[in-house]
């Protein structure tokens, strides 16, 4: 690289019509805001790696037997092959009866008669053989509780759809993943909008934005709120019948990772509200976006986060 | 135009004219410096305050770190003996002889490595150096995202403050060691530092780490964007690639880090159990349900700690690979094969992260691998080391403290390079795993390494950064007394290591072998040594504190040297550069033919007489 | 990437003036019915695990990709973001894949299907681990 002395200089920066060889004319400008967040991008892409990463392996090497449709995760299941559950799908008009029930022949506290009540349709009172199960679903049968009796049914990971071990709401986050995506979409018309210089509609989406944000993440607290506090769920999920992150290994990486990406999301909400309120005081135009561009590539990589969190923990 | 302009510029002087660089410039305001004190010093968007400010808390938390090594040499030396003075005021317990409790030694250890790394090196070497060098050495007036800066040295406060407070909250301080590998971490009950002060250490982590993250983005946003024209990729000083490659390192790998504490905090706080083995039980006590893995965050741990060990040296080896070449009077020999072998060094140490658990009861098939992969990054080290030494092969070698802290970090990093090799080899490792040995090579190459790049870079720098001069005489003695008392604190570890002697214990007597004379005299040898070791920089320290006010003034560009940063005023002003300089040639241009002086600016072009660069070395 | 100067604004703005129109509204139209076709086929395999994981992933990929090119414009940009993501990607394959031995694959286990845990020694002891369990309660 013998230089002439001439070619070491470099353009004028900010020069116009400067353009370099390396970057194609149709492609869009490269200003340091953008270098930066796809920098930051790459870093959540890592941090996010960490967390599915060890989601993924830890799925994939959790046992056979892990998870059951009738005892709490990580029972040791040896010894309790043959077990069968007690399903009260119904405890018909008499409560007390049920419980008094439960408590003598299913040998239950009265606590966890209760809880037992309170997952109906899906009670699920474990018992170590047939004939013991038979015995406590004739009784609660004639107590005039509709109950059904299942064979013992392992699991490496909790199944979708499955009530006995997996208690999330499916047909809820569908709908909430659509929501997200909306407002991706609403990010993006923004974006669109400002650039060819209508800030009024500009504001609008990007107050759209912010609200379904808004919506996506409350419809994620009222999934946690009853995941972890209104619901109760059969002992298949957990021992306590809430599903909290300590009762299983499942539920550690479900509230980790969904809890995280909603960090996310809040984080997201709390930028584009700050980028609105400059919106509605007229800091944009159409040669001035750079803020709104990039918090909108913040905003689609967490819905891009999303996306697959979506099928990998719901629906797989 | 060429012989024009070689002789245009004074040396230290900045020049006044680029060629082809008008007085439009899109991007080039100069802002004043603010003018209260509190934005100018303290919430500062100033790189170069920035950088100061790294660079005094790391000292001031460096001395803290080096108490709590004393302490536990102290210890290893006279086992239970008191700590003269310390153990009456801390352990006021007349009836245990004022002994240090048992667990105490775990936190001294932790505490020492985990301020030194996240603390001290980390923040020295990227925060103040990185902070410092990058604007001034690619000719830019600031980082790309100065608020952002500032942003990422007030992160560094939480981690300080939580990790000095988790010294008083029940239990005390950490326990875990620095690696902080559960199920020891996990389980509060495990010891008394598992009780609160881990999810304190985990927290301040986090926060130095975030600090460390918003950093790297800067810094290369920096040098991709704002570099002055003419600053090619490979013009840039190898102190600047060594601070982009770092940052890039950082990037890649601290997210997992990151996502690794985490999660073992959630195992703590929340009861997740990603790290607990299912149905582990200690001592009767209930078995954990779960199913997580601890090995999972060993993996997780060591995926961004190997890449971190080279985030503490790579910006180490940019620095003295400046101060050798400039002192040696000579170009840096094979700057374009240094540049790759760092990014070599960078992108191998990402795939080797597995040495550091050969003893952990991983698959044995990736053990090989990662054997294969940690004996291959030794080649770039090597690479590198021969370059230093034909740098400075024939030179005019100038003998200043910083380059002889220079050379110092050359000869320690071999030693620490080859103890690594050792190590790497699976059935050695066997043998010294968890031995003193790692001990010693940890040291040399980050005591022997880090740290004395670091003395290197002050005494380098320091001119430049407070406008006066340090004592080359102090200077001096503190080199030649830290270099061998260095040797003689860790050098006896390889032997103790081999013998074996476990690293981490509080008493190594409890052991028949270790408690000869033979192993017990080295371990008080090693004691003395390291105190005096430790004495020894109070003479940088007062050095450091006399030169900041009593100095001799420095000029611009006191050492002769290429790069940009010589061409401004020392200290520089707020802006850096009155007018933003154009590069000619990249910066190693020593005693070139047909230049009067022996250095050549990179401001100034390279006279034609001086023949074409060599494409490959240069 | 390397030499790539800043732009001033209104170059910026004018560049993307022609490409603004691209189909936001379509990409939403496949993004929406993408998740459509994801919620009947998870419902509808959910006892094939092997196909659900293969179509699922699939189709949540090509979801990721139209967020990507479309809405985060990789369409527009320059190679220099591909030089930031692809190596993200390429180590996160990386540590996924070094994972694997160590965690995915357990050892097996010589008495078939049980849990990892060492076994259990008397009814007492299988009480004290799980309170909850039915009948068996020791008195
Ligand atoms: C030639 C290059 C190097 C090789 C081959 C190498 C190899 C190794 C190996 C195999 C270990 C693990 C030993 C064990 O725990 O059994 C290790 C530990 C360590 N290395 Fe290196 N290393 C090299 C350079 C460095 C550098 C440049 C640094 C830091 C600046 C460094 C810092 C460390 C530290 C801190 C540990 C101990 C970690 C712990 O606490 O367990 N190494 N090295
Ligand atoms: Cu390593």
């Amino acid at each position: 690289m013998a230089l002439a002395p001439t070619d070491a200089v470099g353009p004028k920066p900010g020069s116009a019509g400067v353009r370099h060889a390396p970057v194609p004319s149709h492609s869009a400008p490269v200003t340091p805001g953008k270098v930066a967040i796809w920098l930051f991008l790459a870093t959540e892409v890592m941090f996010f790696t960490g967390l599915i990463g060890s989601y993924i392996v830890l799925r994939a090497g959790s046992p056979r037997g892990a998870y059951s449709n009738l005892y709490p995760p990580n029972t040791p299941l040896r010894g309790l092959e043959n077990s069968r559950g007690v399903v009260l799908r119904s405890i018909g008009p008499d409560r007390s009866k049920i419980e008094e029930v439960l408590r003598s022949l299913g040998d239950r506290k009265p606590d966890e008669a209760e809880q037992v009540i309170a997952a109906v349709p899906h009670g699920v009172v474990p018992a170590r053989s047939a004939e013991r199960a038979e015995a406590l679903a004739s009784a609660l049968r004639s107590a005039g509780a509709v109950v059904e009796v299942e064979p013992l049914k392992t699991f490496e990971w909790p199944k979708p759809y499955d009530d006995a071990v997996n208690p999330l709401a499916i047909n809820l986050t569908a709908a909430n993943t659509f929501v997200l995506i909306c407002s991706s979409v609403t990010m993006v018309l923004a974006l669109s909008a400002i650039q060819r210089g209508n800030r009024a509609k500009c504001t609008l989406f990007l107050l759209a934005t912010v609200v379904i944000g808004s919506i996506f993440l409350s419809v994620q607290v009222f999934e946690y709120r009853q995941l972890m506090f209104e619901h109760h769920y059969p002992s298949g999920i957990s021992a306590n019948g809430h599903f909290v992150p300590s009762c299983s290994l499942f539920a550690s990486c479900f509230f980790t990772m969904t809890g995280l990406h909603g960090l996310h999301v809040t984080a997201g909400v709390l930028a584009l509200s700050v980028v609105l309120i400059a919106s509605i005081f007229g800091a944009f135009s159409a040669s001035n976006y750079a803020a709104i561009e990039l918090t909108g590539l913040y905003w689609h990589f967490v819905d891009l986060v999303w996306i697959i969190l979506f099928t990998i923990v719901y629906l797989l | 135009m060429s012989a024009e302009l070689a002789s245009s510029g004074t040396p230290g002087e900045a020049p006044t004219q680029g060629p082809g660089h008008g007085p439009s410039h899109d991007h080039d305001h100069i802002h004043p410096a603010p003018r209260f004190f509190l934005f100018r010093y303290v919430f500062s968007t100033d790189h170069k305050v920035i950088a100061i400010q790294f660079l005094f808390s790391g000292l001031i938390f460096s001395l803290l770190g080096g108490l709590l090594a004393l302490a536990v040499r102290w210890q290893l030396a006279w086992p239970w003996k008191p700590i003269p003075i310390l153990s009456r005021l801390l352990w006021a317990d007349p009836s245990a002889g004022y002994q240090m409790p048992p667990e105490f030694y775990n936190k001294l250890f932790t505490m020492h490595a985990s301020i030194m790394i996240f603390f001290v090196v980390i923040p020295v070497l990227t925060g103040a150096f990185g902070n410092f060098l990058i604007p001034l050495m690619i000719g830019a007036r600031d980082m790309a995202f100065p608020r952002l800066n500032m942003v990422s040295y007030w992160l560094m406060w939480p981690g300080f403050i939580l990790i000095l407070y988790s010294f008083f909250v029940e239990g005390g301080a950490a326990e875990a060691g620095w690696t902080s590998y559960p199920p020891l971490s996990e389980w509060k009950w495990s010891t008394p530092g598992s009780l609160n002060g881990q999810t304190y250490w985990l927290l301040a982590v986090m926060f130095s780490g975030l600090s460390s993250l918003t950093g790297s983005i800067n810094y290369i946003t920096t040098v991709l964007m704002l570099r002055a024209p003419g600053m090619k990729l490979f013009r840039m000083p190898m102190t600047v690639w060594g601070m982009f490659i770092t940052a890039l390192l950082q990037a890649f790998a601290l997210p997992v880090l990151t996502s690794a504490l985490v999660m073992q905090t959630l195992d703590r706080v929340a009861g997740t159990n990603f790290f607990e083995a299912t149905g582990a039980t200690v001592a009767n006590a209930p078995a954990i349900p779960g199913g997580g893995g601890p090995i999972l965050f060993q993996h997780l741990f060591w995926f961004y700690s190997h890449p971190a060990v080279y985030v503490m040296i790579l910006p180490a080896m940019g620095m003295v690979s400046d101060v050798l070449s400039t002192f040696s009077r000579k170009p840096l020999f094979g700057y374009k094969p240094m540049v790759i072998a760092i990014g070599g060094i960078a992108g191998l140490g990402f795939l080797v992260w597995g040495h550091h658990m050969f003893q952990s009861g991983m698959n044995p098939m990736m053990g090989a691998t990662f054997m294969l992969s940690t004996m291959m990054i030794a080649l770039p080290s090597a690479i590198k080391v021969f370059n230093w030494l034909g740098t400075m092969w024939g030179g005019r070698l100038q003998y200043t403290s910083a380059m002889l802290n220079a050379i110092g970090f050359v000869s320690m990093f071999v030693i620490g390079g080859l103890s690594g090799i050792f190590m790497a080899a699976t059935p050695v490792d066997i043998h010294i795993h968890d031995t003193y040995f790692i001990v010693a090579h940890l040291h040399y190459v980050l005591f022997g390494g880090s740290m004395f790049a670091i003395f290197a870079a002050v005494h380098f720098w320091f001119p430049k950064m407070f406008g006066r001069m340090m004592n080359e005489r102090l200077g001096k003695i503190h080199f030649f007394l830290t270099f061998l008392f260095m040797n003689t604190t860790f050098f006896p570890m390889h032997i103790i290591g081999m013998h074996g002697h476990p690293r981490r214990i509080a008493d190594p007597s409890i052991y028949e072998f270790l408690r000869g004379s033979g192993t017990l005299g080295m371990n008080q040898f090693m004691t003395v040594s390291a105190l005096v070791l430790g004495a020894a920089q109070i003479l940088f320290l007062l050095n450091f504190l006399y030169s900041l006010v009593l100095g001799r003034k420095a000029g611009d560009n006191p050492w002769r040297s290429n790069t940009l940063e010589w061409t401004t005023p020392s200290p520089p002003p707020h802006y850096n550069f009155a007018r933003i300089p154009t590069v000619y040639h990249p910066p190693y241009e020593y005693s070139v033919p047909g230049v009067e002086e022996d250095f050549l600016l990179q401001t100034q072009p390279r006279p034609a007489k001086a023949g074409p660069l060599d494409p490959i070395m240069a | 990437m390397t030499d790539t100067r800043v732009l001033s604004p209104s170059e910026v703005a004018e560049e993307h003036q022609q490409e603004a129109h691209a189909p936001y509204l379509m990409v939403w139209l496949w993004l929406a019915g993408l998740t459509g076709i994801e919620y009947v086929y998870a419902a509808g395999l959910k006892d094939f695990f092997l196909i659900l994981l293969g179509g699922l992933l699939a189709l949540a990929a090509i979801k990721a990709a139209l967020v990507a090119w479309y809405f985060m414009h990789l369409k527009f940009e320059g190679k220099w973001v591909y030089l930031l993501i692809l190596p993200a990607l390429f180590l996160a394959v990386v540590l996924v894949l070094a994972l694997i031995p160590d965690l995915a694959m357990q050892p097996a286990d010589p008495e078939g299907d049980h849990v990892r845990v060492e076994p259990v020694r008397s009814d007492v002891e299988m009480a004290r681990r799980i309170p909850m369990l039915a009948t068996d309660r020791p008195a």
